[in-house]
């Protein structure tokens, strides 16, 4: 499901036209990432849960060369889906 | 701050940006989120712009260790859900950090990093060297701790401060995380190192005095009980001559600490980049008295020795090798033995304590037991060991099959397979079902060429190196 697909059917749902849809997805978008800059944490019952995590830097090896490398540290977005959502997944294969 | 928003406050946050009225707001937020999970959940891909991509990863059943009781187990295979924020939200998210670029590293500079660590151990001498001066205090060496304590101050000050100032310049957090870690080892390891070297100086001086009382005495038996303080004296100080590690604790003393100290002071305080030559004048001058604490025992020995202890020079010398020929090659003998033959575990029990062979007190009996456990063994050895090499080389070989996970042990051989990439296909993907290993896609980039491994087009065929272990 790509992108297109998915505000056709998120649009089917809320009962919004396509664009209107798309509109409200880049708004809802924004908001999450600027609370996710601001260091919140997105905590959403039956999803998951989103946040901010920083990795510290570290000194890498190029396999391929053996080169080393330092790695900055750097902010990047976690994600962890919720119980249900695992449960869902896990039932439907069993 | 570090909130934790939840779908109330997050359906609040977006009707004030998009005009909605708030049960609409959050009729769409949850809408949102339901059309996400009801694809994922069937095993779809969802891929929104400005977000990330969802998908089912499939994890392989693999094998673990209960860490609380050391079995096996396996955890079974399950599904579960990946997130991947794509570039965008990526940038977004780490846009604080975004001046930071990756740096190759030279060699000096890898050195660098590893180097400033003794500056930050500072907190480190403080706590090693004040045990020793106690102990020293209660015993005839007065001297040597005024000595020892001012130098030691200086040197914690001296060098924190121009190893601190330029390394915070470039990048303050990793330099302070990185350096207390490894730095800690190269200082303290010198410090005890010195000390261990003069103890046998002082555990010499005692001998000469009390041995030569006991060999007078025609009873060896009863000579070693009376002075058996000294002796016990004597045996733990030399202990730490084969233990670096455990024997800078024990004596710190006058001689060797103010040669030591006042020399990495100097040097320490005027050239901050000499370090390196710093440590290599310090090793060198530990080793020098390493070799000439040595000589002494060996002559003192000697004297001793006479007659009958011609032969203890021999396990004197011994005593000495084992620490540095044991560790590399016993091992793996000692494990082998203990597998096959229960004679041979003596060899291990005993050689472990070399403190029992320098005991001269203890004149005769002590030393002829030795000497014949140790031919025993070296004839069995012939024997034993010869037959069981063989099998301490396959043990070693099937370890470093299991513990060879590293990556950067293979070599490239020859092509095993050319593989077509399909839609949504990874490397990392590649390498796993190639070696059972992700981690290796590395090698196929570099067989392939591939100028950006992440954008492999589907279609597009790959050779599959073939690895073996270097």
């Amino acid at each position: 499901m790509n992108n297109k697909e998915f505000i056709a059917s998120l649009s089917g749902k809320s009962g919004l036209s396509v664009e209107e849809t798309q509109r409200s997805v880049d708004k809802l978008l924004s908001v999450m990432t600027e609370s996710l800059q601001n260091g919140d944490t997105l905590s959403l019952s039956g999803f998951g849960v989103f946040e901010v995590r920083k990795k510290m830097e570290r000194v890498s090896v190029n396999p391929t060369t053996g080169k080393r490398m330092l790695i900055p540290p750097k902010l990047t977005l976690n994600y962890k889906p919720s119980a249900l959502i695992k449960d869902r997944i896990n039932a439907k294969e069993e | 701050m570090a909130e934790k928003i939840n779908f109330s406050q997050l359906s609040d946050l977006f009707a004030k940006v998009s005009d909605m009225p708030r049960g609409t707001s959050d009729n769409f937020v949850h809408a949102f989120f339901d059309v996400i999970s009801d694809a994922v959940v069937a095993g779809d891909q969802v891929k929104i712009k400005g977000f990330g991509t969802f998908k089912q990863t499939v994890m392989g059943a693999r094998e673990s260790v209960n860490v609380n009781t050391g079995e096996r187990f396996t955890i079974a295979g399950h599904t579960k859900v990946s997130f991947t924020p794509d570039q965008v939200m990526k940038d977004l998210i780490n846009k604080p950090f975004a001046d930071f670029e990756i740096i190759t590293l030279s060699e000096e500079e890898v050195n660098a990093i590893t180097e400033p660590e003794p500056v930050a151990e500072p907190a480190m001498e403080p706590v090693v060297e004040p045990e020793p001066e106690p102990e020293v205090e209660p015993e005839p060496v007065a001297e040597p701790e005024p000595e020892p304590e001012p130098t030691v101050e200086p040197e914690p000050v001296v060098e924190p401060d121009p190893e601190v100032e330029p390394e915070p310049v470039a990048e303050p957090e990793p330099v302070e995380a990185s350096e207390p870690e490894p730095e800690p080892e190269p200082v303290v390891a010198p410090e005890p190192e010195p000390e261990p070297e003069v103890v046998p100086e002082s555990v010499v001086e005692p001998e000469p005095v009390v041995v030569s009382e006991p060999e007078p005495e025609p009873e060896p038996v009863v000579a070693p009980e009376p002075e058996s303080e000294t002796v016990v004296e004597t045996e733990v100080e030399s202990e730490p001559e084969p233990e670096p590690v455990v024997a800078p604790e024990p004596k710190p003393e006058p001689e060797s600490e103010p040669k030591l100290e006042p020399v990495v002071e100097k040097k320490g305080g005027r050239n901050t980049p000499l370090k390196v030559l710093l440590y290599v004048c310090a090793v060198l001058l530990i080793l020098l008295l390493v070799s000439y604490c040595i000589w002494p025992l060996n002559l003192l020995h000697i004297l001793q020795v006479n007659s009958n202890r011609l032969e203890r020079t021999v396990p004197v010398e011994q005593v000495e090798e084992v620490p540095v020929v044991k560790p590399v090659e016993e091992p793996v003998e000692v494990i082998v033995d203990s597998m096959s033959e229960s004679a041979a575990e003596p060899e291990p029990v005993k050689q472990p304590e070399p403190v029992k062979q320098p005991e001269p007190v203890k004149q005769q009996e002590p030393v002829k037991q030795p000497e014949v456990k140790k031919t025993e063994p070296a004839k069995q050895g012939v024997s034993t060991i010869g037959a069981f090499k063989l099998n301490a080389q396959d043990q070693a070989k099937d370890l470093s099959l299991f513990t060879v996970a590293d990556t950067v042990n293979y070599k490239i051989i020859g092509t095993k397979a050319v593989h077509v990439m399909a839609a949504d296909e990874t490397l990392t993907l590649v390498a796993r079902k190639y070696y059972g290993d992700k981690k290796l896609w590395p090698y196929i980039v570099a067989y392939n060429k591939i100028s950006d491994p992440r954008k492999v087009s589907s279609g597009q065929k790959i050779r599959i190196p073939e690895l073996a272990n270097k």
